[in-house]
């Protein structure tokens, strides 16, 4: 039961923003971003191949990655993806925006449970 | 990358979008078998957490089809709020493009008129007009005197010199006459039921 409680639900669009911050650490294929994402939100998120390649390709055609084939540790070729300087830019601005949100949303939010109870 | 280079590149998408999934597929796999599972079970738990790989492959597909359109109604919705935001702007951007649609137009059907269309015959270059006048039929005489009219003028010709010059003019192809001076004819359009009306023509 716990483990369900703790997975948690990704606001839409949101997806796209955590992608991007794991690519902004260097170059990186989709298997390590899923595993990536996994790792830095403490196994609270998982993303599924169904959601991590359409919103992949979603951001190369939108020319906020790029992507190109280099061998990975394994030996085997793999799709590297990188951010563009249009997507550190949009990463950025997205960031800001979601700080500015959730901060606003947390000051209403705080406090008591009052009235909930 | 644009819609055609898309097309064409179609089938090299297709092997890359294999090749990326492929890899997904066997990373998973090589690391559940690190941890101790049997290279069939990994297998098996890996295409139950992958559901269904042609769907994720349909997924992607349908972002490389949509991407484009989705471009195109953002920039116009970007255009339109820039336009609602700045109505001076607007304003006059409208008034510059109306001006100048609306000269461009009045220029061009001048040119057209006077430039572009030519006769409604085969061959407009080689019609050709005798005489030595702009004017001709009205107003204008014969090249001899004897009628009384303007003496010494070439615009208008007596049945006789038509055949003269028809048949001792080999730079013409073929030379056509048309009776001058107005004359009252009853016509009708070809294969009209109206009844002819009275006119005057040459």
């Amino acid at each position: 039961m716990k483990e369900v409680r703790d997975k948690v639900d990704l606001p839409q669009g949101t997806l796209d923003l955590l992608i991007m911050r794991v690519v902004a650490l260097g170059p990186i294929h989709g298997y390590a971003i899923a595993q990536r994402i996994q790792q830095m939100s403490r196994e609270a998120l998982q993303v599924q191949q169904g959601s991590l390649y359409p919103a992949l390709h979603r951001l190369e055609y939108r020319k906020l990655l790029t992507a190109n084939w280099q061998p990975s540790d394994t030996g085997r070729e793999a799709k590297f993806y990188e951010l563009t300087a249009k997507g550190r830019a949009h990463l950025q601005s997205e960031t800001e925006d979601w700080k500015r949100l959730t901060d606003v949303v947390g000051l209403i939010l705080r406090g008591t449970m009052e009235g909930l109870s | 990358m644009s819609w055609v280079r898309r097309l064409f590149a179609r089938n090299r998408m297709e092997s890359d979008l294999n090749k990326e999934l492929r890899f997904h597929f066997e990373s998973q796999v090589a690391d559940k078998m690190r941890s101790g599972i049997s290279e069939s079970e990994a297998r098996r738990l890996t295409r139950i957490e992958f559901g269904g790989m042609e769907q994720v492959k349909e997924d992607c597909r349908e972002i490389r089809g949509t991407i484009w359109l989705e471009s195109i109604v953002q920039d116009v919705c970007f255009g339109a709020r820039r336009l609602v935001r700045d109505p001076g702007f607007t304003v006059v951007a409208v008034l510059t493009l109306t001006l100048g649609i609306g000269a461009t137009t009045a220029i061009f059907t001048l040119v057209n008129a006077l430039l572009l269309r030519s006769l409604p015959v085969r061959s407009p270059a080689q019609l050709w007009r005798i005489g030595d006048n702009e004017q001709c039929c009205n107003n204008a005489g014969l090249p001899t005197t004897t009628d009384g009219g303007i003496p010494n003028d070439w615009s208008l010709f007596s049945y006789e010199q038509y055949k003269e010059f028809r048949d001792h003019t080999p730079g013409f192809e073929t030379l056509a006459a048309f009776e001058s001076n107005d004359p009252a004819l009853a016509v009708r359009r070809e294969g009209s039921g109206q009844p002819a009306q009275p006119m005057h023509a040459e």
